[in-house]
């Protein structure tokens, strides 16, 4: 009777898997079932032998080789890239340096099809680059001809997932510390060696968790490949399924190529978890070894270079975006090509009855729904995963995490096999491309929460329980207001990642359903580059209130850590 | 009899904690030992975070063994302090009134009387980010004491100030504790902070009692050759070669002379300056002795000496 008062944490020992129970069931229907009815439907009678004739297509070898070799230049043009940016950040300081810091977490909440819109404003033919530069040369063609070209491909990756290897690799060279290559240097070793010999061992880890990370982002890239590629020619194993399942309508073929392609794309994610692993532990060493050190002497000449580097850098992931606001602003006089300002583009995008205001409607709809199915659960997740020991937790965990390396697309056509064998019609796939959505969302919501959760001191729990707190009271006045900023964040993530979401909803939204990405996508398709951009500024302003949000939670509220061993007797 | 831990027995992966004592109220006593001795787990056990697997343990003769951590009303103050980060100061001092729904006027009475007892008066607005480790650690101090506990429970209070703080906070925990009159129990590695401020020592070594007593009688009279030498500074000179059962003969470095008991001669290895006298290092047939000189010694590196320890100041340990 008495022990009850012992283990009244939900979670300690086996309980806490209970506890699980409930976040877990919710994946069981949004996520597990749905992709195993793939499963299930390629492995039958026809479908199995459409399945064989996929895995054994050149085509599809083909598709599925440049998958991956598009995912590789990308992933190496973006760490190479990066690796200065990671340096400058490590290891100087300089005014604007935190901004620089909080926009590299533009990619975890930038749609991609802004992305897409800014490049195409941007570096098309008759993009804000084409036409400064003509307009300087007096040139007749524009000079830059990138767009729907394996280069287009490359380069928007790149610009995308770069500030993702600058935060990672960043973080991990600000931790290894001067002293350390300073003694390497004392002990008669010139720069270049002791960067080689020690620096370099220390930041591999990080590099290399970076990219693997950015590998499995390219690898699962979607809109970017749609536009940017533009045809067969550039076409990932992601495109495929949805135009075997959306225009193909060979929900077989789009099985089988789905299969594929989450076998190496779990592949990926499991590489990356354990380079994070490992990279963690590195970090840990790093931190216990050695106190950061930050040494700013350094020529005003290399300095003025490489704070050049971030300056030209920077402008090219937001000036593509600056063209998308400014080009919504603007209209075109008549057919004479001059643009002048005007709010003509809103005007036809908030036009009562309109395709786009539907979709405003819709995103709207489904990121609050996202936020409040996914916020909840992930944070309940969260907490119960931090405060549980055994291995059965563990399982659960990452049964959690696997949506993560599963894509979007591939989630979407297991909703299409679900509703191929519902009873009942669901209208517009409102109901389903919500569920999708949470299912998306919820990992990312439990990750940031985990973070703030893993830092909360056990002690403190212990403080308020001697001093006669409950444990609801514990709750509600100590861990709750300290989980309060990873649960904004969490929040934060679900809506922009809702808000962005193009994959899944484009492959189950019928007429009603639409979000902003795809009117943006069909603006796009439709050349109506005014209209789209005015979306996208729409689009950008929403999500851009959700990264304040993130950021300004990143560094308001820090919590103490302490680095006492709990189980010290 | 305020506290007594009866048979108390507790298992915790390989380390076994056997503890069966009774302590006087009214005083402050320490649970001294080196680390993993189980002075931790003693003191998890008394504000309930762990429930032995067997045996009781009584506070002020009522048995608290099932009574919830929340209900013991004993005041911790932990290593780390673990203060709310997102309270202030004075917060953090109310929080224990509050549980207990103490009124608003009441608590904000109570909350200024106690930052006066520990000097930090005007500091109820503070952040706990914006307070230096020895006023966090007043702090700490303050919200144990708030709701007038029935007994105090330090864990290495100080262990996370530098040395100079640690002396100073150390005498003013002594002091309150003293005019409050409250139980307390002060769990420290520090043999010297044990000495200096208890009235009552616990020295603990793998989970079970080494020695009890007061600080005088510890270190006046080891009863083992691991009391001997954790607590002050020691010679243990092993004793003949009885294989079954080791034995030890151990005096103090201050306890030399040179008039009658046994002798020693040697040559001086290396002297240690202490400000109020010299400690050499003296290697004798018997092996390496401490031994403590007066500052006009006339002693030098290589010197051959002769001393003798009085037979009363020798005890033999085993």
């Amino acid at each position: 009777m008495g022990r009850n008062y012992f283990t009244v944490r939900p979670g300690s020992g086996a309980g806490g898997s209970i506890f699980l129970l409930l976040p877990f069931l919710f994946l069981v229907t949004v996520f597990y079932f749905p992709l195993s009815l793939i499963l299930i439907y390629s492995f039958s009678g026809s479908s199995l032998s459409r399945f064989l004739e996929i895995l054994t297509s050149s085509y599809y070898l083909r598709v599925i080789g440049f998958t991956i070799f598009q995912a590789a230049i990308s992933t190496l043009f973006a760490v190479f890239l990066a690796l200065p940016g990671a340096y400058i950040m490590s290891h100087f300081t300089f005014p604007g340096k935190k901004v620089i810091k909080a926009l590299t977490t533009i990619p975890f909440v930038l749609p991609s099809i802004l992305v897409v819109l800014g490049f195409v404003i941007f570096f098309g033919n008759n993009g804000v680059l084409n036409s400064f530069l003509k307009s300087i040369f007096n040139l007749d063609e524009p000079p830059l001809k990138i767009l729907y070209s394996l280069k287009a491909i490359i380069l928007a990756h790149g610009f995308y997932n770069f500030p993702i290897a600058i935060q990672v690799i960043s973080g991990v060279w600000e931790k290894i510390g001067s002293d350390i290559r300073l003694a390497a240097e004392g002990l008669g070793a010139g720069r270049i060696r002791a960067f080689l010999t020690i620096t370099l061992p220390q930041l591999l880890p990080g590099i290399m968790t970076a990219a693997a990370l950015i590998f499995l982002f390219c690898f699962m890239s979607f809109a970017v490949i749609l536009v940017l590629g533009g045809g067969p020619q550039f076409t990932t194993v992601e495109v495929e399924v949805y135009r075997l399942a959306r225009i193909g309508v060979d929900l077989e073929g789009a099985g089988g190529l789905a299969i594929i392609s989450s076998v190496l794309s779990l592949l990926f994610l499991y590489f990356y978890l354990r380079l994070q692993d490992r990279y963690s532990f590195a970090e840990e060493m790093q931190l216990s070894a050695a106190k950061v050190k930050r040494f700013t002497a350094s020529p005003p000449v290399v300095r003025l270079l490489l704070i050049l580097y971030l300056l030209v850098i920077l402008t090219l992931i937001i000036a593509p975006l600056l063209s998308v606001v400014a080009r919504s602003f603007t209209a075109r006089v008549r057919w004479s090509g001059i643009t002048s300002f005007s709010l003509k583009s809103y005007a036809q995008v908030f036009q009562e009855g309109s395709v786009s205001l539907l979709a405003i409607w819709n995103s709207v709809r489904y990121a609050l729904a996202t936020v409040l199915i996914a916020v909840p659960l992930g944070s309940f997740s969260a907490y119960v995963i931090v405060r549980s020991r055994g291995e059965f937790v563990r399982i659960l965990e990452s049964l959690i995490m696997l949506p993560m390396g599963i894509s979007s697309i591939i989630l979407g056509l297991g909703y299409l096999r679900l509703l191929n064998i519902l009873p009942w019609e669901i209208k517009g796939g409102r109901l389903i491309i919500i569920s999708a959505h949470a299912a998306i969302a919820f990992p990312f919501v439990l990750r940031s929460v985990k973070a703030v959760m893993k830092k909360i001191d056990m002690t403190l729990v212990d403080a308020g329980r001697s001093l006669g707190a409950t444990p609801l009271r514990i709750f509600r006045t100590i861990e709750f207001p300290l989980l309060k900023s990873g649960i904004l964040t969490g929040g934060a993530f679900a809506f922009a990642i809702s808000m962005g979401e193009v994959q899944a909803t484009m492959i189950l939204a019928d007429r009603e359903g639409i979000n902003i990405p795809i009117a943006m996508y069909r603006f796009i398709g439709a050349y109506n580059f005014f209209a789209a951009c005015a979306l996208g500024t729409l689009l950008m302003v929403l999500c851009f209130l959700a990264f304040l949000m993130i950021e300004h939670f990143r560094y308001g509220s820090e919590i103490k850590e302490n680095s006492r061993n709990e189980s010290e007797v | 009899m305020s506290l007594k831990f009866k048979g108390i027995k507790k298992q915790l992966g390989n380390f076994s904690f056997d503890v069966d004592i009774e302590l006087e109220g009214g005083m402050l006593i320490s649970l001294l030992g080196p680390s993993g001795c189980g002075k931790t787990t003693a003191l998890r056990i008394i504000a309930g975070f762990h429930h032995p697997d067997m045996g009781r343990i009584y506070l002020e003769g009522e048995d608290i063994t099932d009574v919830p951590p929340r209900r013991r009303n004993i005041g911790l103050v932990f290593q780390n302090y673990a203060l709310f980060p997102h309270l202030s100061a004075g917060e953090n001092i109310a929080y224990g009134l509050r549980t207990r729904k103490w009124g608003r006027i009441v608590i904000r009475k109570r909350v200024d009387e106690l930052l006066e007892t520990v000097q930090l008066k005007g500091y109820g607005k503070r952040r706990i980010q914006d307070l230096s480790g020895g006023e966090q650690q007043r702090v700490a101090l303050a919200r144990a004491l708030a709701p007038k506990p029935r007994l105090l429970l330090l864990d290495e209070p100080l262990s996370a100030l530098d040395a100079k703080l640690r002396r100073e906070l150390r005498r003013e925990i002594r002091i309150l504790q003293q005019e409050l009159g409250i139980t307390t129990i002060y769990v420290t590695h520090d043999q010297e902070e044990a000495l200096a401020i208890s009235d009552h020592v616990v020295l603990m070594r793998e989970g079970r009692v080494e020695q009890t007593g007061r600080p005088e009688e510890l270190y006046a009279d080891p009863v083992s050759p691991f009391s001997g030498g954790f607590i002050g500074i020691s010679n243990l000179l092993p004793l003949s070669s009885e294989a079954e059962e080791k034995r030890w003969m151990f005096f103090r470095p201050e306890d030399i002379g040179t008039g009658e008991g046994r002798m020693f001669r040697g040559k001086i290895r290396e002297i240690e300056y202490y400000g109020s006298f010299y400690q050499a290092l003296v290697k004798t047939s018997d092996g390496l002795i401490k031994v403590n000189f007066p500052t006009n010694h006339p002693h030098k590196v290589s010197d051959e000496i002769t001393f003798s320890v009085p037979e009363e100041n020798l005890k033999v340990l085993k």
